[in-house]
């Protein structure tokens, strides 16, 4: 089986599996608007690839992979440049809070701590309230009724929203929406992505569809550009600073994930928004359900190499 | 006179043939031949296998090292935390090679005492005593066994029982070992030390060098990434989005995708 040197993660892996790694986080990403750095960076971790490279080097593949689905969302129409950008300066301000934030806490000794146990309640939360929902706008009987229930309610952050200056039109997305939403939004979940050291994607999905009301294939396309952007400026950053970005590594995830997204994103477009959804609050749950196992079972090593998880 | 300078040499000969092979000694030579002697780290390297080969005087038993030097590691020491399980403390571990693979001809606790075992730091347990633990929290005593667990798993740490010895005549013989290098195993320099035990005292010994380097791409993108990370950051962006969009041109332009 040929295997390849990883020349900055220092091990060599099977061609293979990096390549089918790649196509699986991919067809994900092309699918949800998802980065998948959520996903893959605990898989490469699986493979022996030191963490911090694994986390860099797939920041970077996302970079390819996200590029490649905005593209395809770009030419089906779906991407709304306008609130990707709010939501990208709001991320970029969220981000770098986020990171004295981590600063802090590190400086208490409390980060690790916090990081994991607000990446399975930040998980837990998205994926429990998306995979109720799906369900019950699938059941037909009573999607009417709440679509209609919905419609007569006015939930407080509508009225929050509605209470805020500078007013604007997405026509993209089709809402009307004061620019400090999406930009308060936005930072909150850079906040958030800088303490899980992810690309946010995940949250930022449930934040479009269920805050900002935005129609869901507008939110996958969107949401890739938000995610580009990010990882473009966490590989350079990863690059500059810590010398963790594997090209070898990136390049071969990314043959499989600019595949899979590709796949992914043609699908998604043939399907109803609640099964896509469902799909995404089921893995979410479960890459949950592993990390709140991986914090109770007793490790079979106690020490690790400093600079992990 | 010369009956005198005769039996002197006759005396001298006895001295140095008394009981063949048990006038080996430490100084008896060994030649030691390590192949490969260097080894590269290409595109498709994935570890490799050496092959040792000694000419050494007739013994019991036979211990074969290789090390690398002892260095400083930071790690992570994990703890109960209420229900969940967290990095709690760091760990600075120092003396610890980064690397050492044993191979012997039989059980380390048959070929010599543990006394000598540690005199001459062979195997895991006289490591025991050259490495030092220092923590932000308390020392729990387990340190050393998890550093090898965590070293074991990696590779880097190993203990096997594979040596081979042949006679090659009334004094001399010919020992081998392969050893197994993993492919985590970095760049550098290493020590291959050959030990011959008789009645579980050295009797004699050799040494060796191998080098580890990288070669080709492997060099190359480590090189950029440490001396130029500006410009390989901005070339990992620019190639990730190459791909990205030469993937998105490929898939619409076989009208599978745009409206």
């Amino acid at each position: 089986v040929p295997h390849l040197f990883l020349p900055i993660a220092g091990i060599s892996v099977n061609i293979f599996v990096l390549l089918g790694l790649g196509l699986v986080v991919g067809f994900l990403s092309g699918l949800f608007g998802v980065g998948g750095g959520f996903l893959l960076t605990p898989l490469l971790m699986m493979i022996h690839v030191p963490p911090t490279v694994a986390a860099a080097s797939d920041a970077n593949q996302i970079v390819a992979a996200s590029t490649s689905g905005t593209f395809a969302h770009w030419r089906l129409g779906n991407v709304d440049f306008k609130m990707g950008t709010i939501l990208v300066a709001g991320g970029i301000l969220g981000g770098t809070l986020g990171v004295q934030l981590i600063k802090v806490l590190r400086a208490a000794g409390n980060a690790d701590p916090i990081i994991k146990i607000t990446y399975v309640v930040m998980l837990g939360l998205v994926g429990s309230y998306m995979f109720q929902e799906s369900l019950r706008n699938l059941r037909p009987q009573r999607r009417a009724m709440r679509i209609k229930a919905k419609r007569e309610e006015t939930p407080w952050f509508e009225r929050f929203n509605e209470s805020l200056p500078f007013a604007m039109q997405f026509d993209k997305s089709g809402v009307r929406l004061s620019i400090f939403t999406p930009l308060l939004l936005g930072t909150l979940v850079g906040v958030l992505a800088a303490v899980m050291g992810v690309g946010g994607g995940f949250i930022m999905v449930p934040v479009m569809i269920y805050m900002l009301r935005m129609p869901m294939h507008v939110v996958v396309g969107t949401s890739l550009f938000q995610v580009l952007c990010t990882c473009i400026n966490v590989t350079f950053m990863q690059s500059l600073y810590n010398h963790t970005v594997d090209l070898m590594l990136a390049l071969l995830l990314l043959i499989g994930s600019t595949a899979g997204a590709q796949i992914g994103a043609q699908i998604g477009s043939r399907m109803k928004a609640d099964q896509l959804k469902i799909i995404l609050a089921s893995i979410v749950l479960i890459v949950m359900m592993n990390m709140a196992l991986e914090l109770v079972l007793p490790p079979k090593v106690l020490l690790s190499v400093h600079g992990g998880h | 006179m010369n009956k005198r300078v005769i039996g002197l040499v006759v005396a001298a000969l006895l001295l140095l043939l008394p009981a063949g092979r048990d006038a080996a000694s430490a100084a008896d030579p060994v030649s030691l031949a390590v192949i490969p002697d260097r080894i590269e780290v290409g595109t498709f390297y994935h570890g490799t296998t050496v092959r040792v080969t000694a000419d050494a005087p007739r013994c019991d038993a036979s211990i074969l090292t290789l090390e690398s030097e002892g260095t400083k590691l930071d790690l992570n020491r994990k703890g109960r935390l209420g229900p969940v399980w967290m990095n709690v403390a760091r760990v600075t571990v120092r003396g610890a090679p980064a690397v050492y693979l044993l191979a012997s001809s039989e059980n380390l606790a048959a070929i010599c005492s543990p006394q000598v075992r540690e005199q001459l730091g062979l195997g895991f347990e006289a490591l025991r005593g050259k490495v030092s633990f220092a923590s932000d929290g308390p020392l729990t005593g387990q340190e050393f066994d998890e550093f090898l667990k965590l070293k074991m798993r990696h590779g880097t740490y190993s203990e096997h029982i594979s040596m081979q010895m042949r006679p090659t005549n009334e004094s001399r013989q010919t020992i081998t070992a392969s050893l197994q290098l993993p492919s985590v195993m970095p760049p550098g320099d290493y020590r291959l030390r050959l030990y011959c035990f008789e009645d579980g005292m050295e009797i004699a010994g050799g040494a060796a060098e191998l080098t580890i380097e990288k070669v080709g791409l492997p060099r190359l993108e480590g090189e950029l990434a440490h001396r130029h990370p500006a410009a390989y950051g901005v070339l990992a962006v620019l190639a990730a989005a190459a791909a990205g969009v030469g993937t998105g041109i490929l898939f619409t332009s076989r009208g599978r995708g745009g409206h």
